[in-house]
């Protein structure tokens, strides 16, 4: 059981605030957040305590290297995002225990989600991650744009799981399972016994793809990104851009791992996607004038990036995606972070043009945005960087040559619009001071967590690629 | 540590220092002069530690840095980065100074950023690991984005992205490029490694040379300038402030020039070769290109950054002659250039304190109230002409040698250049410093004030020199510059 322990502690703490808080409506003071943090900060020294043991549990959870890596990157983001969300929903008199419940049983799906290689089990995962979220979007129901967000994450979420789900029936009718190492060894069987499985398998395989691609934003099934992260409450769209985004891919990556030794084809396809998914995000990124607008389209750029590591495959694409993973919560997050620091008591500020010249008069802010920006960016000495040098390598090893040039080319216009945020902050023309007031510690802790993670992970990357690496070899 | 490491730091030190001084007003500026100058005397130690019958990298320092890939902290020093570095310390003093009055908004952010800029520099000319080299050469963008887009001139935030984006559209190439050799290394030697010194002895097939030639060259073409990709030159030096100016044209440039002479033609010699005809017609199209533009600019900051375009013309046709002669010449005007150019900057920016303008047509009859600036502006002039005993001569000298031994026809076009280069600045300073004071309101500006002689002073006894002793600084190229030619030289042409 020690292996159930993260998610464990996650769903109690979750129970807990539940009970605890009954009768009590939204907008009351209470201590759900503390309780929320110590129950994530406990699933992480459980995930810590697992490192390097191996574990199995109930024949369909895995507490291995690859596991814990993803797990450990979706409980640092919340450990950093709930004290922000906490400040952020305070200033709106939103704050409610329910929110805090709904993000853990969330984080918890995702817990599952990456450490399964049980198809059904992952469903399970994706299903609960994904509710958590619909309802986190719509948090803020006096306002129609959130509420919009909800309803239509939720279409095309339930859309997603519907081809997931179908995915797996058709793999249970092949295989006569729905575990990963299974399907792949007697679908091998089958199809070296002479019996042809026609199209089957890769249909079944495109099926998961897109279900999983879905939540990863990548073109076309990015959709949905924009107009949701523009209407859900700052950090829940953060929440959404950098953990629901990490367990998918992670999700990606053990499907592509074990199932493409069967059928390749989608390969090729998911290159076309990544080439795509840069593209458009980059291009659209340029036009967007609502910060949350822009990070979406530029996470679906990163998702392009990503896709580019795990076409690459093997375990240094693997662990290139892993280790992409990580540098882009931390810098994504921040970004998000810095949104909420640079907004007014009682409202957003979420307009890029309205920043103008705001990083002489709030240094923190400024010099923070302009890291993450940085590192978006993919300019040296940031993690931004090293994560696409890692993907790109392991691309041009494996003889992806066309699409490292895609996806240079596309740094160059991605650079613009992370360079333009700064410009804006620096040299824009100067709006008349919001008077943010100083910045709380709950801002501040996480803001200087994320931009010191973003310079030594970009400086000293050696130790994380290691775990990165540790973890790609421990898949499956 | 050893002194090259230090000499990289220094800077960083000061850049941490001036942020801690910035409360005191005016402690920035001296705590930049003071580290800046800091800096210098070190870098002459570098050259008095310097031994010049050794043509490997010297005073090495390694340290492993992300060992899965082989990276490692690998500096060094060799002919020309020695030089390249001593240009760097040089010109960073001087144009903390020459922005001493003229900059006082953030100031203490300015010369933090100003300082922080030198430390990549150095650390470009010094790094030996290409990664560390990549790293260096894109992160520096960043303080000179700053540096142009907050306290350069009326059109700066447009100048300042322009100047990013054809750097950073250039950089891509040589990004692939260095990820195909760390990999032709991974599978030729077996382990990864960036060390520059290990890729020379990558095989490879004659096409995939010319491949990578390509893309290394087109990474550096972008930021030398050469025609056509220098469409940001002009934007970027004319609005940068003085100091920007100074080292965006005195260092910055040099750095796609130094990318050539350590990646491209080294590392791919037959590639080299068989571009060589293309890039010779080019350097050329750039010299006269550059002096025609630069002879019609009404502006004189931009006529000053488009003879850079002509000069750099000249530097990568004494390389692409592939003649002994011809290299060290180039590496040698590199520096006048950087030498010239810089107080070119220095010059015109002491003019516009003055009279708040760089249009040419505003301008003239300076010389009646200000003799020494008129006598100081005639030398650098002069000396970026080429006239014998000043600097420029001898650099000129050896590239049309070097050209005419192998390149004939391009040595005649070239010289064509020198001409257009005369006219143009000849004609420049007849109507800013002769004539009538077009503007009758304003009375005579002041001549140079004590720390603008201070400036002038030392590059006016470099001119001088680099003209009449060129040996001590040649010597430091001689070993290197052999290393650096392609077997033999090639008769491009000449059949």
């Amino acid at each position: 059981m020690g292996a159930l322990a993260p998610v464990l502690i996650l769903v109690t703490t979750a129970a807990v605030i539940a009970v605890g808080s009954a009768g009590r409506g939204s907008g009351t003071r209470s201590a759900s957040a503390g309780l929320a943090w110590l129950g994530v900060l406990a699933s992480t020294l459980a995930c810590l305590r697992l490192w390097g043991h191996r574990l199995r549990a109930l024949e369909w959870l895995d507490a291995d290297a690859f596991s814990l890596f993803l797990s450990l990157v979706v409980l640092v983001v919340l450990l950093l995002a709930i004290p922000v969300a906490k400040e952020s929903l305070a200033r709106r008199r939103r704050e409610g225990p329910a929110f805090y419940v709904l993000l853990l049983l969330s984080a918890a799906g995702m817990l599952l989600l990456v450490s399964s290689r049980h198809l059904a089990v992952m469903f399970v995962g994706l299903e609960a991650m994904s509710v958590g979220v619909y309802a986190l979007a719509g948090w803020r129901r006096d306002r129609p744009p959130s509420i919009e967000s909800s309803l239509k994450y939720f279409f095309y979420g339930a859309t997603a799981s519907a081809f997931f789900l179908y995915g797996i029936a058709l793999f249970y009718v092949m295989a006569g399972s729905v575990d990963l190492a299974r399907i792949e060894s007697s679908l091998m069987a089958i199809s070296t016994s002479g019996d042809a499985l026609g199209p089957l398998p890769l249909a079944a395989l495109g099926l998961l793809l897109v279900g999983l691609l879905y939540k990863v934003a990548a073109v076309p099934f990015h959709m949905w990104a924009p107009d949701v992260y523009e209407g859900a409450p700052t950090m829940v769209t953060a929440f959404m851009a950098v953990a629901v985004k990490t367990a998918a891919l992670g999700a990606l990556l053990r499907v592509t791992g074990t199932l493409f030794s069967l059928t390749d084809e989608w390969k090729a396809v998911l290159s076309i996607l990544a080439v795509l998914a840069m593209t458009f995000g980059n291009l659209l990124a340029i036009v967007q004038d609502d910060f949350k607008r822009l990070l979406a389209y530029s996470g679906v750029a990163h998702a392009g990036y990503l896709l580019v590591g795990v076409v690459a495959g093997g375990v240094a694409g693997r662990s290139a995606v892993l280790f992409y993973l990580l540098g882009y919560s931390f810098m994504t997050l921040g970004a998000f972070a810095v949104a909420v620091a640079l907004g007014k008591r009682g409202e957003e500020s979420l307009s890029v043009r309205g920043w103008g010249g705001l990083g002489w008069k709030y240094p923190l802010q400024g010099v923070a945005m302009s890291l993450f920006m940085l590192s978006l960016a993919g300019i040296p000495m940031t993690v931004g960087f090293v994560g696409k040098f890692y993907v790109l390598s392991a691309a041009i090893s494996e003889g992806y040559v066309a699409l490292v040039l895609v996806a240079v080319v596309n740094a160059v216009v991605g650079a613009y619009y992370s360079l333009r945020v700064i410009m804006v902050l620096y040299m824009g023309a100067p709006v008349p001071d919001p008077e943010l007031g100083r910045l709380g510690l709950r801002l501040r802790v996480p803001l200087l967590v994320a931009s010191l993670a973003t310079v030594v992970l970009g400086v000293l990357p050696s130790p994380a690629m290691a775990l990165a690496r540790r973890a790609a070899l421990e898949l499956f | 540590m050893g002194i090259l490491t230090l000499l990289i730091l220094l800077p960083l030190l000061g850049a941490v220092a001036i942020g801690i001084g910035s409360r005191w007003p005016g402690w920035p500026r001296r705590l930049a002069l003071f580290f800046s100058l800091g800096t210098f005397a070190l870098s002459l130690l570098v050259w008095a530690r310097f031994d010049s019958t050794d043509a490997s990298y010297q005073l090495v320092e390694s340290v492993p840095w992300i060992p899965s890939f082989g990276i490692s902290y690998l500096v060094g020093v060799d002919g020309v980065s020695l030089l390249l570095v001593l240009l760097t310390a040089f010109l960073t003093p001087l144009s903390v100074l020459g922005s001493w009055e003229s900059v006082q908004e953030k100031a203490s952010v300015f010369h933090a950023v100003l300082l922080v800029l030198e430390s990549f520099l150095i650390g470009v000319f010094l790094a030996v690991d290409v990664f560390l080299f990549y790293v260096l050469w894109e992160a520096l963008l960043v303080p000179a984005y700053l540096l142009i887009g907050v306290w350069g001139g009326r059109r700066r935030v447009e100048a300042a992205i322009k100047f990013v984006l054809f750097m950073m559209g250039g950089s891509i190439f040589f990004l692939v490029g260095i990820l195909a050799c760390y990999e032709l290394h991974n599978v030729q030697a077996g382990t990864p490694s960036f060390d520059l010194r290990t890729w020379q002895g990558l095989v490879m097939s004659n096409e995939l040379q010319r491949w990578l030639f390509l893309a290394f060259f087109v990474g550096c073409a972008v930021k030398i300038p050469l025609v056509p990709l220098h469409a940001w030159l002009a934007d970027a030096h004319g609005e940068a402030p003085t100091a920007g100016s100074v080292i965006l044209a005195g260092v910055l440039l040099k750095l796609g020039v130094y990318g050539v002479l350590r990646f491209a033609v080294p590392l791919f010699p037959e590639g080299a070769r068989a571009f060589a005809p293309a890039i010779l017609t080019i350097a050329v199209i750039g010299i006269l290109y550059g002096a025609l533009v630069a002879m019609v600019q009404p502006d004189v900051k931009r006529l000053v950054a488009y003879s850079s375009l002509s000069q750099l013309g000249f530097v990568m046709l004494g390389i692409f002659s592939f003649d002994v002669a011809g290299v060290e010449g180039a590496i040698y005007q590199m520096v006048n250039h950087g030498i010239t150019t810089g107080a070119l900057f220095l010059l015109v920016g002491m003019i516009h304190e003055r009279r708040q303008t760089y249009i040419i047509e505003d301008l003239g009859g300076l010389k009646a109230s200000m003799p020494r600036f008129a006598g100081v502006f005639l030398i650098v002039i002069l000396s970026s002409m080429g006239l014998p005993g000043l600097n420029g001569f001898v650099g000129e000298v050896l590239i049309l040698l070097g050209a005419f031994q192998a390149a004939r026809p391009f040595a005649v076009a070239a010289g064509f250049g020198v001409i257009l280069a005369a006219g143009y600045l000849l004609w420049m300073y007849k109507r800013v410093m002769l004539g009538e004071i077009t503007d009758a309101t304003q009375a005579g500006p002041n001549d140079l004030s004590r720390r603008e002689s201070v400036i002038l002073l030392p590059i006016v006894i470099l001119i001088f020199w680099m003209g009449l002793a060129p040996g001590g600084f040649l010597r430091v190229l001689d070993g290197t510059a052999e290393r650096i030619i392609p077997v033999a030289p090639v008769g491009v042409l000449e059949e």
